[in-house]
């Protein structure tokens, strides 16, 4: 009579693809609030403000460029032209795709217990907390592409149209990331471990991925496990288009994102499974 | 379930798995079952009741009753190990005030912020925020960030979010503990209009006149047992019985020779060492069961004590205590010492006073010391409220507790008062 719901209790968590859509869909507001409390919390009480997030990647491609570009020569390896202002950038589009990853790794096994008040004094959408995660990382990523932008104009000139495309990319990347960052926090509860490993993990993953060189320079057995690696495709798709050197590989890139679809589905199943022991722990 | 009932539990019970060591949550996944590294711990079991519309459903028992766990699994943050619960409407739960508050941001974001989380839209809070502003009175510190404000002003911000974003069950535990005595005035009043509004309320408190005041029902938790419904009184009854026995043993054993002696029918306690005891205590003009009294009655008590002949200065101390067991006034009788048995010295002695006290519960608790005055004598045996009265009272007057026998004079009685003083210090 009043147009009541019934209150959604503990054991009616939908654990379905469709119920993962429409928690999304029914707290757009709420994750756009809290990814906007995200990033400007972050900087909150410091002077430059967001400014924070165009050095930081800024200053991390410095560093890594002086090791690789300066010490190691890297850009004359094969598969980069001989420009270095082009390595300059093949190399920070690598280490802004990571940084979003890398971030979102690192922080997932920790969402839960730095959300505290969420799991135990309020009737909280859990699940939306990765998508926040994600999102804030996301904001950082865009930051730092207008940066690759505003280099790529000086030094190269006006970049190919299929640029706008970069989207299609990321997207099947995200989707992924959400994924696994459902099953870490839910496993992090448990499990206070995991966020240690995961350092370890993402510190691999950057050297076993093609950050800091072209896929096409590893022998091709190498290539293949490479493959495994999350980022690996959607980098080397976004390499592509971004500088349209070559076609990007489609066909694997929709292979990539069914992984991907699977994987979040996966996630959200694990997650909503697992959470109604969280209070207990926590 | 019919359309005005608000919240409906049954059976409900939480079980907390209470493991020695942590690697063996692990080990208990891996076995799954076939073996069990815990203790069980329940924390409530048996929680059986239903909420109506507009009903406001007070929650009480002691600390670690299982109140807070309670609410929390109404609240829907705590999962039930077994039992049901449904609810219809949105369930608002004051459980921790503030705890949802970033103290990086100014407060009119955080109330944003906390409203999404209770599922408001936007416009909703839109509206209503300056009602919400308004009732919090914070002046200006609306724009601050949260982290430069008092305990009482997050609280106050806290509450004024929730008790305006319009829920249809309200659940708050404690919340109300905190903020000056204005502002809880004023919390109770936002209470009483939702309310009247249909909302439903749980509260829990350990103020029992707020819960006698306030409450339509009240529920009962005792620590292992299942939870009782029932009339507001009756259940604040019990609730305070339980505490006296708590009370009883604490300041009891409090003492240096508060050694338990033994346990008197009826469960009453006794505590003291072993040189005397009281032997008895009653109500002369009473027989079994509750001494009821109308008020200004005279009420006679007759008590007999017996001790070894070292006792020197035998003293009684029989003092008057509310149903809080907080104690009103009494007196210190010394006792006359008769041999009574070969080494046991006996005495007895009755006591009247008038039953000037307003309607209610009283306990009478009982010392037994050698030396006369409290303060340097030894304490020999002591009975918590073992004596029990009621005082019934029709009519009235008198303010409190206590009837002072307060009365309106003529102008002639203050002359004369004045007169008799004048002459006491003119001589």
């Amino acid at each position: 009579m009043f147009g009541w719901k019934v209150w959604d209790y503990m054991q009616q968590f939908s654990v379905t693809p469709r119920g993962m859509l429409a928690n999304f869909w029914s707290c757009r507001s709420l994750i756009q609030a809290l990814i906007k409390r995200e990033v400007m919390g972050r900087y909150r009480g410091s002077m430059m403000g967001v400014l924070w997030s165009f050095f930081h990647p800024l200053f991390m491609l410095f560093v890594y460029a002086f090791v690789f570009g300066g010490v190691f020569k890297a850009h004359t390896m094969v598969g980069y032209s001989k420009n270095k202002s082009e390595f300059f950038l093949v190399l920070f589009i690598g280490l802004l795709v990571f940084n979003l990853f890398s971030e979102c790794l690192n922080r997932a096994p920790n969402l839960m217990v730095v959300n505290q008040n969420f799991v135990k004094k309020v009737a909280f959408p859990l699940d939306i907390i990765s998508w926040v995660s994600v999102g804030a990382a996301l904001f950082h990523l865009l930051i730092g592409l207008c940066a690759w932008l505003l280099f790529y104009l000086v030094e190269i000139g006006l970049p190919h149209r299929s640029m706008l495309l970069f989207p299609l990319a990321l997207a099947p990347l995200l989707l992924m990331i959400v994924g696994i960052s459902w099953i870490l926090s839910s496993l992090g509860v448990f499990l206070r471990d995991i966020s240690h490993l995961t350092g370890l993990l993402s510190t691999g993953l950057m050297f076993l991925s093609p950050v800091f060189y072209p896929l096409s320079s590893l022998p091709l057995l190498w290539q293949h496990i490479l493959l495994f690696n999350p980022i690996t495709i959607p980098l080397e798709t976004m390499r592509s288009i971004l500088f349209a050197s070559r076609p990007p590989d489609w066909p694997l890139l929709l292979c990539y994102s069914a992984c991907s679809v699977f994987m979040i589905c996966l996630g959200f199943f694990w997650f909503q499974t697992l959470r109604k022991g969280f209070a207990d722990v926590l | 379930m019919s359309s005005d009932i608000a919240i409906k539990v049954e059976q409900l019970g939480k079980c907390y798995r209470v493991y020695r060591k942590a690697y063996q949550r692990l080990l208990q996944l891996a076995f799954n079952g076939r073996k069990k590294f815990y203790r069980e711990s329940w924390a409530i079991r048996h929680a059986s009741f239903e909420l109506k519309k507009g009903e406001t459903l007070g929650v009480i028992g002691k600390n670690g009753s299982g109140k807070s766990t309670l609410l929390q699994m109404i609240a829907g943050t705590l999962a039930q190990t077994e039992g049901d619960i449904s609810a219809h409407g949105r369930v608002t739960a004051l459980l921790e005030l503030g705890s949802g508050f970033n103290p990086e941001f100014s407060g009119r974001d955080n109330v944003y912020i906390n409203a999404l989380i209770y599922g408001v839209g936007k416009k909703e809070i839109a509206e209503k925020f300056s009602e919400i502003e308004q009732f919090a009175d914070i002046g200006e510190y609306i724009d601050q960030p949260v982290k430069f404000y008092s305990s009482g002003m997050i609280m106050r911000l806290a509450f004024s979010v929730s008790v305006f974003l319009t829920p249809d069950i309200l659940v708050i535990d404690e919340a109300l503990a905190v903020g000056d005595a204005a502002f809880q005035f004023k919390c109770l009043n936002r209470l009483l209009t939702l309310s009247e509004q249909g909302c439903s309320i749980l509260f829990v408190s350990h103020d029992m006149n707020l819960i006698k005041n306030f409450c339509d029902r009240a529920l009962y938790i005792r620590k292992g047992h299942a939870p009782q419904l029932g009339a507001t009184d009756e259940m604040v009854e019990r609730y305070l019985l339980e505490m006296r026995e708590t009370q009883q043993s604490a300041s009891s054993g409090a003492q240096a020779t508060g050694r338990k002696k033994e346990t008197l029918p009826g469960g009453r306690m006794v505590y003291g060492n072993h040189e005397g005891r009281i032997v008895s205590a009653r109500f002369v003009d009473q027989g079994e069961g509750l001494a009821v009294y109308a008020h200004g009655a005279p009420i006679t008590l007759r008590l007999a004590a017996a001790f070894l002949p070292q006792v020197r200065q035998p003293s009684l101390s029989i003092t008057i205590q509310d149903r809080k067991l907080i104690v009103l006034g009494g007196y210190n009788f010394p006792l006359q010492a008769e041999p009574a048995q070969p080494d046991m010295f006996s005495a007895s002695i009755d006591v009247r006073f008038a039953a000037k006290l307003a309607g209610g519960r009283y306990y009478i608790s009982l010392k037994l010391f050698d030396g006369l005055d409290e303060s340097i004598a030894r304490l020999i045996e002591k009975q918590v409220a073992c004596l029990e009265f009621e005082i019934y009272n029709a009519n009235k007057k008198f303010l409190g507790m206590i009837d002072f026998g307060m009365e309106e004079i003529s102008e002639a009685d203050v002359s004369q008062h004045l007169c008799i003083k004048a002459m006491g210090s003119g001589e």
